[in-house]
């Protein structure tokens, strides 16, 4: 009875060491497709030691999104500045209400040949990391053609933290000849969203106050697109661009956006913390992503058009 | 044979421990954000017969809603000081919604304010 006891001990025992690797192997597939659902696709970013080996070469351009006081001031050595003021002119407003992009393709191919961007220019752009800004130059590139674009890790203040150059020197280009392809397909138009209803996922990427509309941030009408989901863009950047894809997936996770349906970003005048939203999602691998160029601004003086607020929200849930 | 009966329920709990833990953790990440609106209030103001309160009680705080249902609040990725500015006011919040619990990530500050026990508002 004894020795029966002993092998049914012994046999019970790798039953469970078994039964514990195999429910252990489970486990940690399923956790890994739950947080690694996205990973940011390399070659996108670049960090700030990579960047200062790359300083002095001609095929690379480094631009400066701040503002153009800032750059004044100080900026990466070689950087040319481009504002985000600049795109927005009367003539650029006046452009996007007819369905385009930002901005028309003239006006990029001289603002981009102005920096000395050619066909086969690396560009790298920084910020600083509390304004989403690179992500107009890198959302513009790519919308007009320019594939070999990327952005600065950590931005500005990861490059001065890390203890590297900086100069007040303005940059003198000399004019290059940057060609225009545009890509529709990364752009929804309100009439694309009209078409599109229930079957696009909106996103809203500015604060919650703007998106329940107690700040209208001058637009003709405070709120959102009705149906939009608030994601504010500072919940996927953190205090480093981009948040790690671990974290971002979690965020993505709580929200119930995935890769199945087509995404559509949109903030006040559409370039900004929209394109931000587009830059990330192409970043983690989203085909079917869009910036709403016209975004609140095209929207919200549409008095025909619905609009999302405060007094939308039910009295319970 | 008791030893055999103790082995057995003891693989047994492990076993299902096992499969419980996953659950858990993978549950941990996936909520359900919810937007809504109300009194932001404590359950010590609600249970008050006073309409009028001014001190901040230290019970938990509780999102009173116009359907009159009770949600109890957290600060989830906001400072707790943020709920300061709407006690006792209409409030717009953002959160993740777990049974009648609701995990705080925004409050905004509506219209109103000094109401605060049931009985008024």
């Amino acid at each position: 009875m004894k020795v029966a006891s002993c092998k049914l001990q012994v046999t019970s025992t790798i039953a469970f060491i078994l039964l514990t690797f195999v429910i252990g192997c489970q486990r940690t597939g399923k956790v890994e497709e739950k947080t690694i659902g996205v990973k940011i696709s390399p070659g996108y970013l670049v960090e700030t030691d990579e960047l200062a080996s790359l300083l002095e070469r001609e095929d690379v351009v480094i631009v400066d999104a701040r503002s153009e006081d800032k750059y004044k001031k100080f900026h990466i050595p070689n950087a040319v500045n481009i504002p985000k003021t600049i795109f927005r002119t009367p003539e650029d407003i006046e452009y996007k209400k007819g369905g385009g992009f930002a901005i028309p393709p003239e006006k990029a191919e001289k603002v981009f040949g102005e920096a000395g961007i050619v066909a086969n220019s690396r560009v790298i752009v920084y910020d600083s990391i509390t304004f989403p800004d690179a992500s107009i130059i890198w959302t513009f590139l790519k919308y007009y053609g320019h594939d070999n674009v990327q952005v600065l890790k950590g931005g500005y203040e990861r490059w001065v933290s890390d203890g590297r150059p900086v100069i007040n020197e303005v940059k003198v280009v000399k004019r290059a000849d940057f060609k225009v392809k545009p890509r529709l397909d990364m752009v929804a138009t309100l009439q694309w969203l009209l078409d599109k209803g229930k079957d696009v996922i909106i996103l809203d990427m500015r604060t919650f106050a703007e998106y329940i509309g107690t700040n209208t941030a001058g637009n003709k009408r405070g709120g959102s697109i009705p149906g939009a989901i608030n994601i504010e863009w500072v919940e996927l950047a953190g205090d480093s661009t981009i948040k790690s894809a671990e974290e971002i997936q979690k965020v993505l996770n709580k929200y119930g956006i995935n890769k199945e349906k087509e995404i559509v970003t949109y903030c006040n005048w559409g370039i900004g913390r929209s394109t931000y939203g587009f830059m990330l999602f192409k970043m983690l691998g989203f085909e079917k992503v869009r910036v709403y160029g016209g975004s609140m601004e095209e929207w919200s003086s549409r008095a025909d058009l619905p609009i999302g607020d405060v007094k939308n929200i039910p009295a319970d849930l | 044979m008791k030893g055999q009966k103790k082995i057995l329920l003891l693989l047994f709990f492990m076993t299902s421990w096992l499969l419980f833990i996953p659950s858990i953790t993978m549950g941990e990440d996936v909520g359900n954000i919810i937007v809504a609106k109300g009194v932001l209030t404590t359950e010590k103001c609600l249970k008050t017969p006073v309409c009028y309160l001014e001190w901040y009680d230290q019970s938990s705080l509780v999102l009173f809603t116009g359907k009159r249902t009770i949600y109890h609040l957290e600060a989830n990725e906001i400072p707790k000081w943020k709920f300061d500015s709407g006690f006792g006011k209409q409030v717009a919040i953002k959160g993740v919604l777990k049974g009648n619990k609701i995990m705080v990530n925004d409050i905004i500050p509506l219209e109103g304010g000094g109401k605060m026990s049931k009985a008024c508002l």
